[in-house]
């Protein structure tokens, strides 16, 4: 595929550097530049990642730039590329062709790192007695498989679009259009797994990485006066054209009895096995589309409706979405506007039974069935609907005030039928202000306060169990899953209530000189849970300036700061399990 | 035995301070010169933490466990420094033929090694070239 | 003299407010004269121009270029009399608002009525583009640089350790964004900035059948867009950015035995040794999540555990 891509590149180059052939009475115009040059890449101690996109080889390689732009009549032709090694590299192209057809063609290539995780705290044996160190069973060890290996993938990035006019005039336009984009991964990187069969083993090892991402999108558009009409179709798959990642996983053993693989395995799904880990599925995913848009005496009506459906093609599960986006805007007056937008829509996961083996079948107090159906967290309705007036007095102020209301009701989260529902209502104030070319400000203010953030309910604490209340026939251990019933507490980082504030200020106070001056203020609370009070504050001012000092000398600084804080709760169960 | 819960709470700090600076001199005749430079300082962690006390049946029973967490948020303290440096030169010999050349110079500084090992380590790119332009 | 220069200056300061408020005046009877002649005068702009995608676009070719012409109006009497005021031209006001001229041709950008992006609504389409360039989608300067300039902390942010690459030039800010305004309509309600993230990881798409449920919500919950302290954008790192939802492993209760984990041979196989100390099991636990719980993006392998239901994402 890669080879392929190169190919077609090349010879885009080759037939793009033809000049423009030329009759008698046509204009025609061009230039092109060619760089030639080279490069050499060396480091001092670890460089993958400060040279987190950059190979260091400690050779000179050469590099190659083009740059043509050419023009006969009406029709025009840009191109420009560059190589700067095997897995970095653009090129750019753009052809129009007066108001008839114009198209685009890009590709990009990078080399990005990824780190090397060493699991060198992944080593552990519990004490017994820790008065007297005596070691037990429990245990966590580690392998890797691959010491001082560099994981990275070259990601190549393909993308096109094309527009015909059908019909192109004064009254009436029809048109086609089509685009595609595909990204492609290929490289290597790091697999970890755990083998818990009866301590834990945590393994790493190499992977290739050969992932495919392709994006297609066409489309018609019609406008007759003032309205216009559109269909688009989407279509969008993905798949790993290698093998997913095996490793071997440990015969079960109880942690504590030794080798009685009767009581341990039992309550494992494998084990004494090789089987795939890290797997992705192929997936896809179809979206359909019709947009209207039409202008009113008072303004403008755009709107258009989706339908969509991603699978997961390994396990024929389906998530289908029909939604649709409102907008209108209307003209109150000649300084007033109001905007007004309102999406609704509606996500449906398809269930999916999850068939287990029963939980330490044939052993004393076993034999429990855990099967379920999982129903999806993404199953939910979505709707908003907001206004803004823009108040605009003149072309130096700008004041607008937004508010809205956005409902996210869950069917299946966080259990099933429980229909959990996020209400957001949310205000902004934006305020701009240009008094004259030496100054200028903008001020934005906005509050968010939601009802039932996105969070874990009731999951991060436990109750005492006195004793085991629901004993298991045969023994009185605590098993995990009977603590289940005992759990309560919520958690999350999202706030039921949020302010924002951000400034700007832009001053020149001479024609050389100009000073930008900006800070954003968050601060976010949620004092709703059972657990802790949530609080989060950002801060983040920042001051940029430049100065040409005359014609030949120019410069300029920025400054940064970000100060962020928030807390949350550390939380663990008292159980010897 | 299972003896409930322990729930402490811990206060997360990400402080960045990011630095810019360059210029452009157009000062010899034909030639230019840029100079900029990127400073980046972040550190993120979060505090010592306390946790409440274990009832004393809780702390007989369970007397093989360690309820002492004021070391946990060592594990995974992060604090970084990174400077790009990037200096270049283009040289017009002509009109259509321009010689340029740049030196780029990467920094990475790992203060608090976290599972990755240390990272700290520099990484230069020399690059010379010549550009011709044909109309 | 002072005086009279003063009023001299004073006249021509009032007659150049009150003309730049006189809309041009094109006679019915002007022609077209082609680009080449406009070119002849306006020869700075006609170099300019001499690449720029209007140029071909809008040239209502018939053998003559019009290119000009087709914003400025009928260009005949301009070029007789050499009079401004016979040709059309365009100041920030003229810009503003509806009666923006690029709007006659880019009415597909309902946004410049609906969308919220402020300099195109507010500065007029030059506050980021240069009509007359031959730049990449006539930009006044490179697409990074141009954002930069008002969102000065979003260049910090794209330097900060771990980041989207786009200082290095592999990424645009409009690979994400929508510099026009909300044109886009594809992607519906609650979904739109996940499925953002997912069109270039489409791999994280799933459904899955072990579900990870913030991945579900929206990816921000967890990941910062433009660049963190924290590896991999996370807004915080692992183990708090987990424990912010989740109760720590009860395994880290454990107190560890100071010496090796196994003497020597391990009973378990080959290479499974180490050292172990008082707080290792704290280390293996509040470190990183994802050393164990590989795939928080969701999975469709089962974990281990039975009766946990095999949704530990550990494969």
């Amino acid at each position: 595929m890669q080879r392929t891509i190169k190919t077609t590149l090349l010879l885009f180059v080759m037939v793009s550097l033809i000049p423009v052939s030329s009759y008698a009475d046509d204009l025609v115009e061009y230039d092109w530049g060619i760089y030639l040059g080279s490069h050499y890449t060396g480091s001092v101690d670890y460089y993958p990642r400060a040279g987190e996109y950059y190979r260091s080889n400690f050779e000179i390689r050469p590099e190659v730039g083009l740059n043509y732009i050419g023009t006969r009549n009406d029709k025009m032709l840009k191109v420009n590329a560059f190589y700067y090694d095997d897995k970095r590299m653009y090129l750019n192209a753009e052809g129009v062709g007066g108001d008839t057809w114009s198209a685009k063609l890009s590709y990009r290539s990078f080399f990005h790192r990824t780190p090397h995780d060493l699991l060198e705290n992944m080593t552990a044996r519990e004490a017994v007695d820790p008065e007297h160190n005596t070691p037990g069973g429990k245990t966590t060890t580690h392998q890797d498989y691959v010491p001082g290996a560099q994981f990275g993938y070259a990601s190549h990035q393909v993308a096109s679009e094309a527009i015909l006019n059908l019909i192109k005039n004064d009254e009436n336009e029809v048109k086609l259009y089509a685009a595609h984009k595909s990204i492609i991964e290929h490289g290597d990187k790091q697999v970890i797994s755990t083998s818990h069969c009866f301590s834990c083993h945590v393994e790493s090892h190499r992977a290739e990485v050969d992932l495919y991402t392709h994006n297609f999108m066409g489309g018609i558009e019609g406008s007759m006066g003032p309205a216009s009409l559109a269909y688009e179709f989407g279509y969008r798959f993905t798949e790993s054209r290698v093998g997913a990642s095996q490793r071997y996983f440990d015969e079960a053993q109880h942690p504590i009895q030794g080798n009685k693989k009767e009581e341990f395995g039992s309550r494992l799904i494998y084990d004494d096995t090789t089987l795939a880990v890290e797997k992705q599925p192929e997936t896809e995913k179809y979206s359909h589309t019709a947009k209207i848009k039409t202008d009113l005496p008072f303004g403008a009506l755009a709107g258009s409706f989706t339908h969509a459906r991603a699978t997961n093609k390994d396990y024929g599960l389906d998530t289908k979405s029909n939604g649709g986006v409102a907008r209108l805007f209307s003209r109150l007056s000649r300084r007033i506007s109001f905007v007004g937008n309102f999406s609704a829509s509606r996500i449906k996961d398809d269930p999916y039974f999850v068939d287990l083996p029963l939980w330490r079948e044939d052993r004393p107090g076993g034999g429990q069935d855990f099967d379920y159906t999982r129903y999806s967290s993404l199953t939910r309705t979505y709707f908003s609907g907001s206004g803004e007036v823009i108040y605009n007095p003149s072309i130096r102020y700008r004041l607008s005030l937004l508010a809205g209301y956005k409902s996210n009701k869950r069917d299946d989260f966080p259990i099933q039928d429980a229909e959990y529902e996020t209400e957001t209502l949310f205000g902004q104030l934006t305020v701009r202000y240009r008094p004259s070319s030496k100054f200028s400000g903008s001020m934005k203010a906005r509050i968010e306060q939601t009802d039932n953030p996105f969070m874990t309910v009731g999951k991060l604490l436990e109750r005492r169990m006195n004793g085991v209340e629901d004993p298991i026939t045969g023994n009185g251990f605590v098993y995990y899953f009977q603590r289940e019933d005992y759990k309560y507490g919520d958690a999350t980082q999202l706030p039921t209530m949020s302010q924002q504030l951000q400034f700007q200020l832009r001053y020149r106070p001479a024609r050389k000189w100009s000073l930008v001056g900006g800070l954003r203020v968050q601060l976010d609370k949620n004092d709703d849970l059972n657990t802790i009070d949530f609080e989060k504050t950002v801060l983040q001012p920042s001051l940029s300036t430049t100065y040409v000092v005359n014609p030949s000398w120019s410069l300029y600084g920025n400054f940064t700061h970000l100060n962020e804080s928030l807390n949350a709760p550390l939380a663990v169960a008292l159980f010897d399990g | 035995m299972h003896y409930g819960s322990l729930m402490g709470e811990m206060d997360y700090k990400t402080v960045v301070n990011s630095f810019s600076a360059g210029f452009t001199f157009l000062g010899i005749k034909r030639t230019v010169f840029t100079v900029s430079g990127n400073m980046v300082m972040g550190e993120a962690e979060f505090d010592p933490v306390n946790m409440p006390e274990v009832s004393d049946e809780a702390e007989q029973e369970l007397e093989a466990a360690n309820f002492d967490y004021s070391e946990v948020n060592t594990y995974s303290d992060l604090s970084y420094n990174r400077l790009d440096l990037t200096l270049g030169a283009d040289y017009s010999i002509d009109d259509e033929t321009t010689f340029s050349a740049e030196l780029i110079y990467i920094n990475f500084a790992d203060d608090e090694v976290y599972v990755y090992g240390d990272q700290t380590g520099s990484l230069y790119v020399i690059r010379a070239g010549v550009t011709f332009g044909l109309r | 003299m002072s005086k009279q220069l003063m009023s001299m200056f004073l006249a021509a300061f009032v007659c150049v407010v009150f003309m730049s408020h006189i809309s041009a005046k094109i006679p019915d009877d002007a022609t077209y004269i082609g680009s080449e002649t406009c070119g002849a005068c306006h020869d700075d702009v006609a170099e300019a121009f001499r690449y720029n995608v209007h140029r071909v676009s809008i040239s209502a070719w018939d053998g003559e270029n019009i290119a000009c012409e087709s914003c400025h109006g009928r260009g005949s009497a301009h070029a007789d009399e050499g009079d401004p005021y016979l040709i059309k031209t365009f100041s920030e006001e003229y810009e503003y608002g509806e009666d923006n001229p690029c709007l006659d041709c880019h009415e597909g950008y309902p946004s410049a009525y609906l969308g919220d992006h402020h300099p195109h609504i507010e500065e007029g389409c030059s506050g980021c583009h240069q009509v007359h360039s031959d730049t990449e989608n006539l930009l006044v300067k490179s697409e990074d640089k141009l954002c930069f300039d008002c969102h000065i902390e979003k260049m910090a942010e794209f330097r900060m350790p771990s980041h989207h690459p786009v200082t290095e030039g592999f990424m645009n800010c409009t690979d994400c964004h929508a510099p026009h305004g909300k044109k886009s309509v594809q992607f519906v309600g609650m979904m739109s900035s996940r499925e953002r993230c997912l069109g270039c990881h489409a791999e994280k798409q799933g459904p899955y059948i072990f579900e990870h449920a913030p991945a579900n919500e929206d990816c921000m919950i967890c990941h910062k867009a433009h660049g963190s302290v924290a590896d991999n954008l996370l807004t915080q790192s692992e183990p708090f950015l987990c424990l912010s939802c989740h109760a720590a492993h009860f395994h880290s209760t454990i107190t560890g035995y100071t010496g090796s984990v196994y003497d020597s041979p391990s009973p378990v196989g080959p290479d499974r040794g180490g050292q172990s100390g008082i707080h290792s099991f704290k280390k293996v636990m509040l470190t990183k999540c994802t050393q164990c719980h590989t795939q928080v993006h969701g999975s469709d392998l089962p974990a281990q555990s039975v009766s946990g239901q095999a949704k530990g994402m550990t494969r």
